[in-house]
C-alpha cells in the first residue's frame, strides 16, 4: 500500500479542518491571555510531552528490564500488574496527596486515599496472583 | 559509516526499541477508543461552557431536571478513563519519538509537527482535569478556560491525525493490515489492550461513585462523596470562603427583588418564611463530576416575579452576598425563572439551610451547573 504523499496530506480535508480548528484553539487562548496566561500555559501544554517521553517511558522501559529477570512464565501477569499499578498510581496521586485539601471545607477529598489506592493495588496484585496460580496449573497439566 | 549513521547512537539506532508491544495494530486500536472518549468530552465541555457563557442564540433548557448531571458526570467519567488508554497508546507509539532521520521529507515533518499539538494536549488536558477534580492548582492560569481553549487545540490535532492515519485504521479494522507475528516474553499484545481496558474500568469504578450514587461505596478514590457534607452532601465553596460569614447573618437582611419589575420587592426572612412554601428533590451537580440530590423547600421564584409584576418571559440576573469571585451572580433565562421547580430554598433536607450551602437563601433550580446554583441570595434584577 503506497503511503499517502505531502500534497494529499497538506490539502486533505482533515488537514485542512483541523489546522482550521487549532488556530480556533490560539486565537481563543490569546483574547482570552489575562486568564489563560499563554507564557505559563505552553510550559505545562509542552512540558507535559517532554516529561512523558524523556523521563516516563524511559522509566517504564527500565522497569521492563527487571520484568526480563522473572521467570517467563510469570512474566505476563507481572507486566500486567505493573502497568496497572502505576496507572492507578499517576491517577490517585492528587488525592492521596491531598493538595486541594482546605481547612474550610471538610466535604472536600473526605476519604483516606493512601488506603483506598493500597487496596485497588492489593485487588490488582491478587488477580495476577491468580493468573500466575492458573498458569501453573495449567503448566502441571500439560507436563509429560 | 556515514555521518548521519554516526549519529544513529542509543534510541535512534535501528531496532532499538525491540518490545512487541509497539504495535500498529494495538496503536489503531487505542486510537480509535481516545477518538471516541475525546470526542465524548469535547462535546460534554462544550455543552457545560455553553450553558455557563451562552451565546445569544443559546437558549439552556431547564428539563430533564437531571441532564447536565448526566453530562458532567460522564465528562469526568471519560475523562479519567482516558488515561489508562493514553498512556497505553503513547507507549505504542513511543520509539516514533526517536525515528530516524528526524525529517525525511515534507509530509513526514508535518506529520511530526502535528503530533506535539495532540501529545500535549492530550496530556494537558487530562492532567489538568485530574487535578481539577481533586482541587489541585500548581499552575499559574485560570483552569477553566485554559483548558476549555485547550481542548479545541487537542480537538484540531486529532482531526488532523485522524486524517494521517486513516488509511491505516481502516486496514486494522478490516484485517487486511500485516503484521509481524512475535511472539512476546511477557504480555501479548491482546494482553496489553485488555489490561488497559481494564484499568480504565478499574479507575472509572472507583471514582464514578462521586455521582452514580449506587456505585459510590466503591468510590475509594473519588475525591468526593455526594453523602459527605454538612446537611447531607459535599460543599464547594465554603461561607468563609466567599467571606460572607456576617453579612449572611445579618437581621438586616433583605432579599431585593429590582429591575423591570412594576412593584419592586424588599423581603426579610420572616416575610420569605410566610409565603406560600414549594418542595422539590434536586441535585447539585458540579462540572468536576459529582452530584448529589436533597431536597430542597423555599419560594418559587416565578411566584416571586408575579408578586413584583414582572414582565412575561424575564431574565433575571441572581445576586449573592459574596462581594467578589466569578460566581458571585448568576442568570436565569425565561426557561429557568418559569419553571416550577427553580426555587429560593431556604431549607433542606428537613433543616434550615447550612451556612456553607447558603444560608438565608439558595437558588436551586432543575438542570443547572453547580455553579450557577447561587448561594446566599440578596437580590434579583429582572431584566
Amino acid at each position: 500500500m503506497r503511503k499517502p504523499g505531502a500534497k494529499q496530506f497538506v490539502f486533505s480535508p482533515w488537514t485542512i479542518a483541523g489546522i482550521g480548528i487549532m488556530a480556533f484553539g490560539v486565537f481563543g487562548l490569546f483574547l482570552d491571555s489575562a486568564d489563560t496566561r499563554p507564557d505559563r500555559w505552553v510550559r505545562w501544554f509542552v512540558g507535559g510531552a517532554l516529561v512523558h517521553d524523556l523521563i516516563v517511558a524511559p522509566i517504564v522501559i527500565g522497569v521492563g528490564l527487571l520484568v526480563a529477570l522473572v521467570p517467563r512464565r510469570f512474566q505476563g501477569p507481572v507486566q500486567g500488574a505493573l502497568i496497572s499499578s502505576a496507572i492507578v498510581g499517576i491517577t490517585a496521586f492528587p488525592f492521596v496527596g491531598g493538595f486541594g485539601r482546605r481547612s474550610d471545607n471538610p466535604s472536600a477529598l473526605p476519604n483516606d486515599y493512601a488506603a483506598g489506592l493500597l487496596w485497588v493495588l492489593a485487588v490488582i496484585w491478587a488477580v495476577a496472583g491468580a493468573w500466575i496460580l492458573w498458569r501453573l496449573r495449567k503448566g502441571r497439566r500439560q507436563a509429560p | 559509516m556515514r555521518w548521519d549513521e554516526r549519529l544513529r547512537i542509543g534510541p535512534f539506532r535501528q531496532g532499538a526499541f525491540s518490545s512487541a508491544l509497539h504495535s500498529e495494530r494495538n496503536a489503531a486500536w487505542l486510537g480509535m477508543a481516545l477518538g471516541i472518549t475525546f470526542s465524548v468530552c469535547f462535546l460534554t465541555g462544550l455543552l457545560s461552557h455553553g450553558i455557563q457563557q451562552p451565546p445569544s442564540w443559546f437558549v439552556w433548557t431547564s428539563r430533564p431536571a437531571g441532564l447536565y448531571r448526566l453530562t458532567q458526570g460522564i465528562h469526568v467519567a471519560t475523562g479519567l478513563a482516558s488515561i489508562p488508554l493514553l498512556l497505553a497508546k503513547l507507549w505504542t507509539v513511543y520509539p516514533h519519538f526517536w525515528s530516524w532521520p528526524p525529517l525525511r521529507n515534507v509530509a513526514h515533518g508535518l506529520e511530526r509537527i502535528s503530533l506535539l499539538p495532540l501529545v500535549g494536549g492530550s496530556i494537558f488536558m487530562l492532567m489538568t482535569g485530574l487535578a481539577n477534580i481533586g482541587l489541585w492548582y500548581p499552575w499559574g492560569f485560570f483552569f477553566p478556560t485554559a483548558h476549555f481553549w485547550a481542548g479545541w487545540i487537542t480537538i484540531g490535532a486529532l482531526v488532523v491525525h485522524v486524517g494521517a492515519k486513516i488509511t491505516i485504521t481502516r486496514a486494522v479494522v478490516n484485517g487486511s493490515h500485516e503484521e509481524e507475528d512475535v511472539e512476546p516474553a511477557g504480555l501479548s499484545r491482546r494482553g496489553f489492550l485488555g489490561i488497559a481496558a481494564a484499568t480504565s474500568g478499574l479507575i472509572t469504578l472507583t471514582t464514578v461513585g462521586q455521582t452514580f450514587r449506587p456505585l459510590s461505596r466503591l468510590g475509594v478514590l473519588a475525591p468526593r462523596r455526594p453523602d459527605v457534607g454538612p446537611q447531607g452532601f459535599p460543599v464547594n465553596k465554603s461561607a468563609v470562603g466567599a467571606r460572607v460569614t456576617e453579612t449572611a447573618r445579618d437581621e438586616r437582611f433583605r432579599l431585593v427583588v429590582e429591575g423591570n419589575v412594576g412593584e419592586p420587592l424588599s423581603l426579610s426572612l420572616d416575610d420569605l418564611r410566610a409565603m406560600p412554601q414549594h418542595d422539590a428533590v434536586l441535585p447539585i451537580a458540579c462540572v468536576e463530576g459529582w452530584s448529589a440530590e436533597a431536597r430542597w423547600s423555599g419560594i418559587r421564584v416565578r411566584d416571586l416575579l408575579v408578586m413584583a409584576r414582572a414582565p412575561e418571559q424575564p431574565t433575571v440576573a441572581v445576586e449573592s452576598l459574596q462581594l467578589s469571585g466569578r460566581y458571585r451572580a448568576s442568570e436565569l433565562n425565561h426557561l429557568h425563572a418559569g419553571d416550577p421547580d427553580t426555587l429560593l430554598a431556604l431549607r433542606v433536607n428537613g433543616e434550615t439551610l447550612h451556612i456553607d450551602h447558603g444560608y438565608p437563601v439558595r437558588l436551586i433550580g432543575p438542570n443547572r451547573p453547580g455553579v450557577l446554583q447561587t448561594k446566599w441570595v440578596h437580590k434579583l434584577v429582572v431584566q
